[in-house]
């Protein structure tokens, strides 16, 4: 193993760090690293090229002039680590079969139990390859498809072609390019007409390897009248080197179907995480976007929904929590393209000590939205003098039948509140995580439990000796 | 668009009979003018006006004095017809660069107030011009190409408005100003506002245009407001839908200083204002309207900035506006709070109201805040005129243009019940009214 | 016998004006208190600097329960020595459910998780006395709660937390008749050897409700007179300015 990969932090919750040597480590942005990727994974040519094509477009494309500060991830991009395949024996059918290393790790991480809990299938992605992978019987019988998107690519290529890059294309953003060119790893899932997928779907991921960048692409397709709901929880150890992580999130949403994507990403606080994720709504569909950033030392997300079809509905709900050393920059986009179409923002964020968050949004409704509706909430809870929010809303309006709104507060911890609570008995840095757990309530009570309850442990954590 | 001055400004210097202080500043902002590029769409300010920006004639020729005077009987209709109104403490005429005309009371002038020509000021109270002139609008302020127009008018100015109320002294009724603008001419011109501790001042600033053609006003205001002073101040352009309007104004608020500010756009083909207020001592309050209505092929761009320096202060920014035919308005906004900045109320609020099919309309409201114990809010809205409101005028008789006058009227009633200058918010909401109908 | 709550010549300041100007008041154990006195005498500061407002500076004197000193603690620690003040302006604290809120503070009270029976037994039984639904404990703490309400949902805080030493800070303000003889209903159901309320008020209507075993009443930061239930009823017919001139006079 290379010695840059052998750092190792022990100060943060996951940080511990398993002896698996990989099997395969390729560093520096070249297209021989981008061919070496291709082959490695035994891909057609055209996705050889397509990736290619994508490394161009990203060296062409300029760094992003808005929004936090990136010249120090420019400066390193030549240093991390674009694949790492680890020395497993390919996916694994059965819990048995994951290695012994592997499977401690996961256990620290809590999945067997949570799986045992509510999980349909688990995609657990170790570095760039999925190692464990299941679905349930009943899924498989009614033609849910719920594999690595390696997998997706190799069993079912024509309907992957049909949608691959076709919601984000790589020119869409330097980031996006980036991802186009050595993207690894993520899930691909179809769920035929029809079809309700009752049991949240979700894929763990986790990052192993210093300096290595992870590059996960998910496409997931919602066919007419199905349902869906997908999750997506975000966890990695601590280097001492700085990593990155450029994820594309690709959704389509057919007429009528119904789908909702969760993540939470706590990514330790040297991770420059910078996401593109988009859903297409065709006509009556609805979609959600449930986000939620808690680590990182950059983000950059801005979750967006094309509403496409008549009457196509979407919801944005997210929560971002910056401490000292962080600058989350998120926000939401909703395009309307048709008639009756309606979108609802709700971003609430918190900043304590430095820390930094930013809303930035776009609602757009184009000539033919006719009826259009939005409203954005945006709501920022600063808890030290020297913590810092922006909101960067834009509204760009060009059909007169529009109704648009869009609100936002800042507000601080307030000591006649605090005061109340402590008055009933509460110790101060309890009044003030309950205080912070009240004002992101409205979107928290929308995550799947054990996602609640992990944000509630985090917040009291964070809370403790923060006020008085 | 240009990319050389058309004038050279030590000649203009040497011609306007400048000191050698405002020579320097004129080719110090030379400099910055050539060295700075143009706004283009993606310069984040200019992001909705890059277009219309291209097709400003900057190259009309510059419009320099000409010496011309005017009896009150020979001024234009246009001002003959505000005045029979306005209700005026005293005013000026402006025709081109031209101040042609001026009136301000002895009672006024023996208290020590200054109203009076820039260049006049400048020979009679050289120190405090030089003191203050450029002080809130600089030729450089950060190195970008939002720095071109302000450069340029640094460069070129050739004619202002000069305004001193010394300290304790309360004007009472509004002081005017009248620009009539002269087509085919490229105007630049600077308002310099000094109120000092505790005085009180209304002032309105009119842009109109007498005949047809188009012309390019680019204008720059400064307003200095030191401890307890108090200031209504009202921009208001009336131009014809051929021209160029191109307006940068700040404010700069001592201790308990009070800005009760108004900025109006409803004439010209495109107009862009930027309004700024920096909160630089406590107690300071600003509050910030502004109205536009951008029918035709209009398009009607709007900045607004709080800056909050200081503790203890409170801004609000208020504008509301309307939009039918092509017309098309952008509202970006700004409350930044600087870490000094605790205990701010600071407030921003766009409103928007799109009476046709092909209006647009874009509203950035932002905030950036750095201070925790704050209590900041913006909102914003854009939402078609009610049909139900309409249906319901329609049964009671009402038809179509009514109901719309009358529904606008009503929109924008709040916001003209906040401006400071009565007589002020009556004439405008008739020219609204006229606009709704027209 | 130390189980009483004793204010010694208190004398308290906020933002650099003397508000409290010596008081001296005793509140044992089973009993029930009122004090009351005209606008601007001092009863709110005092029921808030009893509590631990961090917003008032004690200058002098000293706040002890049951014998032991708690002007120093924080609020948090008073209350869960047993001490409760229902606010006068209830604070709204979006997002955060009163079942919930209920249960942390119960717990703290208690030094443990209250077992969930008993838990629901005390907020069922205290809903019905109070003539209210329990949709109510799923609502968010005082948002969007009417005037009424607000006082309500502080007698529900009181009758679960069941502390021994109750501040009541003009929780009759704004009520109607009937509003006030629930709260009062709540109040007395707390009565008994190991309850006391501190019941302050500017009127004498909610004493025909809650009937106090002493009066106390304030004037310009002190305690100026002290009697029976008969004291109320005199300064309702008599208003205060005689006792103006009584401690002028004296």
């Amino acid at each position: 193993m290379p010695e840059d990969l052998k750092h190792i932090a022990d100060d943060y919750r996951w940080g511990f760090r398993d002896e698996v040597e990989p099997e395969l480590a390729l560093k520096g942005l070249t297209p021989e690293t981008v061919r070496k990727i291709s082959e490695a994974k035994g891909e057609p040519a055209w996705m050889t090229e397509f990736r290619l094509k994508a490394l161009e477009a990203f060296f062409k494309m300029p760094m992003p002039k808005w929004g936090p500060d990136l010249s120090a991830l420019e400066q390193k991009l030549d240093d991390f680590y674009y694949y790492v395949k680890p020395p497993s024996r390919g996916p694994a059918e059965s819990w048995e079969e994951v290695p012994e290393e592997i499977k401690k790790t996961y256990e620290r991480l809590g999945i067997p139990e949570a799986e045992r809990k509510v999980l349909a299938g688990v995609g657990a992605q170790y570095d760039s390859e999925v190692v464990y992978h299941k679905i349930k019987e009943e899924l498989e019988k009614k033609g849910v498809v719920f594999v690595s998107i390696e997998e997706g690519l190799k069993e079912y290529e024509e309907l992957f072609k049909k949608y691959f890059a076709k919601i984000v294309p790589p020119t869409d953003n330097k980031f996006a390019a980036l991802n186009s060119a050595v993207w690894s790893g993520g899930s691909f899932v179809y769920v035929p007409p029809g079809v309700e997928v009752e049991v949240p779907l979700q894929a763990y991921f986790r990052v192993n390897t210093a300096g290595f960048g992870q590059f996960e692409r998910t496409l997931i397709i919602v066919d007419e009248g199905a349902k869906v709901h997908y999750i997506e929880g975000c966890t990695a150890p601590l280097y001492t080197t700085e990593a990155l992580h450029t994820g594309v999130i690709e959704i389509y949403v057919h007429k009528n179907a119904h789908s909702r994507y969760t993540t939470i990403q706590n990514w330790p606080t040297n991770m420059y995480n910078l996401v593109t994720q988009r859903a297409i709504v065709e006509e009556g569909g609805y979609h959600m976007w449930l986000d939620g950033n808690l680590g990182s030392k950059v983000t950059m997300k801005y979750p967006s929904s094309i509403l496409k079809g008549r009457g196509a509905r979407s919801e944005v709900l997210s929560i971002a929590f910056a401490k000292t050393g962080q600058h989350l920059d998120t926000g939401a986009k909703l395009i309307h393209l048709a008639e009756d179409t309606s979108g609802q923002i709700v971003s609430k964020s918190i900043s304590k000590g430095e820390g930094r968050s930013s809303y930035r949004g776009l609602v757009k409704v184009s000539k033919n939205a006719n009826r259009a509706r939005a409203n954005v909430e945006c709501d920022a809870l600063l808890i030290d003098p020297e913590s810092k929010t922006d909101t960067y809303p834009y509204m760009e309006i060009n059909n007169e039948t529009a109704q648009i709104g869009h609100e936002a507060t800042v507000s601080r911890l307030a000591d006649d509140q605090i005061f109340y609570l402590q008055t009933r008995g509460l110790p101060e840095d309890e009044a003030a995580a309950l205080i912070v757990r009240g004002f992101i309530e409205p979107v928290a009570k929308e995550l799947p439990l054990e996602f609640a309850v992990e944000l509630n442990r985090l917040i009291e954590l964070e809370m403790e000796g923060s006020v008085g | 668009m240009i990319d050389v001055l058309p004038t050279n400004p030590e000649e203009l210097a040497a011609r306007l009979s400048e000191p050698g202080w405002l020579k320097e500043a004129r080719t110090g902002a030379q400099a910055v003018f050539e060295a700075v590029p143009w706004p283009t769409r993606k310069t984040e300010e200019w992001r909705y006006a890059a277009g219309r920006l291209k097709e400003v004639p900057f190259e009309l020729p510059l419009a320099l004095p000409r010496g011309r005077r005017l009896s009150r009987d020979q001024l234009p209709a246009g001002v003959k017809r505000r005045l029979a109104e306005a209700e005026l403490a005293g005013f000026l005429v402006f025709v081109g660069a031209d101040l042609v005309y001026a009136e301000l009371p002895e009672e006024l002038k023996a208290k020590g107030v200054v109203f009076t020509s820039l260049h006049q000021a400048l020979a009679e109270h050289p120190e405090r011009v030089e003191a203050n002139l450029y002080k809130a609008i600089p030729a450089r302020q950060k190195g970008d190409a939002n720095d071109k127009l302000p450069a340029l008018a640094a460069a070129l100015w050739t004619h202002g408005v000069f305004l001193y109320v010394p300290a304790g002294v309360e004007i009472g009724g509004p002081l005017g100003v009248f620009h009539v603008a002269e087509p085919g001419e490229l105007a630049i011109g600077r308002t310099l506002v000094l109120l000092d501790d505790h005085a009180q001042a209304a002032y309105i600033e009119e842009h109109l245009s007498e005949k047809p053609g188009a012309a390019v006003h680019l204008g720059m205001t400064e307003l200095f407001l030191r401890p307890g002073a108090r200031l209504a101040h009202a921009n208001v352009q009336t131009l014809n839908p051929e021209s160029h309007r191109l307006y940068r104004q700040r404010a700069v608020l001592e201790k308990d200083a009070a800005l009760n500010d108004l900025m109006v756009n409803l004439g010209a083909r495109f107009a862009r204002a930027e309004v700024g207020s920096e909160l630089v001592g406590p107690g300071a309050d600003s509050e910030m309207l502004g109205v536009y209505f951008a029918a035709g092929d209009q398009h009607h761009d709007h900045h607004t900035l709080q800056h909050h320096v200081a503790p203890h202060a409170k801004s609000d920014v208020y504008y509301k506006g309307t939009a039918k035919d092509r017309g098309t308005i952008v509202y970006q906004g700004l409350i930044k709070l600087e870490p000094t900045a605790q205990k701010t109320d600071a407030y921003q609020t766009n409103r928007n109201l799109l009476l046709s099919r092909e209006a647009s309309v874009e509203s950035v409201p932002q905030l950036e805040i750095a201070a925790n114990d704050v209590r900041c809010s913006h909102g914003s809205s854009i939402a078609p005129i009610d049909e139900e409101q309409l249906f319901y005028l329609a049964t009671r008789g009402i038809g179509r243009k009514g109901a719309e006058n009358l529904l606008v009227a009503a929109f924008l009633e709040d916001v003209l019940g906040r401006i400071a200058l009565k007589n002020l918010a009556a004439y405008l909401a008739r020219v609204i009214e006229e606009k709704v109908r027209g | 016998m130390t189980n009483r709550l004793e204010i010694q010549d208190l004398w308290v300041s906020h933002d650099g004006q003397m508000i409290l100007k010596g008081v001296t008041l005793t509140l044992p154990l089973g009993e029930v208190h009122a004090l009351m006195g005209p606008n601007g005498a001092g009863k709110s500061t005092l029921g808030k600097v009893i509590a631990g407002d961090p917003t008032y500076q004690v200058e002098k004197g000293r706040i002890l329960l049951d014998g032991e000193e708690i002007t120093d603690l924080s609020p948090d620690e008073r209350a869960r020595k047993g001490l409760f003040l229902a606010f006068q302006y209830p604070v709204e604290v979006p997002g955060v459910q009163v079942a919930n809120f209920l249960r942390l503070a119960l717990k703290e009270r208690l030094g443990q998780e209250p077992p969930i029976t008993e838990f629901y037994a005390r907020l069922k039984e205290a809903i019905e006395l109070l003539d209210w639904d329990e949709a109510v404990l799923s609502r968010y703490l005082n948002e969007g709660f009417s005037g009424g309400e607000k006082k309500k949902n502080e007698i529900l805080q009181l009758m679960v937390l069941r502390p021994r030493y109750a501040i009541l800070d003009e929780t009759d303000s704004g009520l109607d008749i009937d509003a006030l003889k629930v709260v009062a209903r709540g109040v007395n159901s707390m009565r008994g050897p190991a309850f006391s309320a501190l019941v302050i008020t500017h009127y004498q209507r909610l004493l025909n409700y809650i009937v106090p075993d002493v009066v106390h009443v304030m004037m310009n930061g002190r305690v100026v007179k002290t009697g029976g239930p008969e004291l109320a009823l005199e300064l309702e017919k008599r208003g205060y300015d005689w006792l103006k001139e009584e401690v002028a006079g004296a």
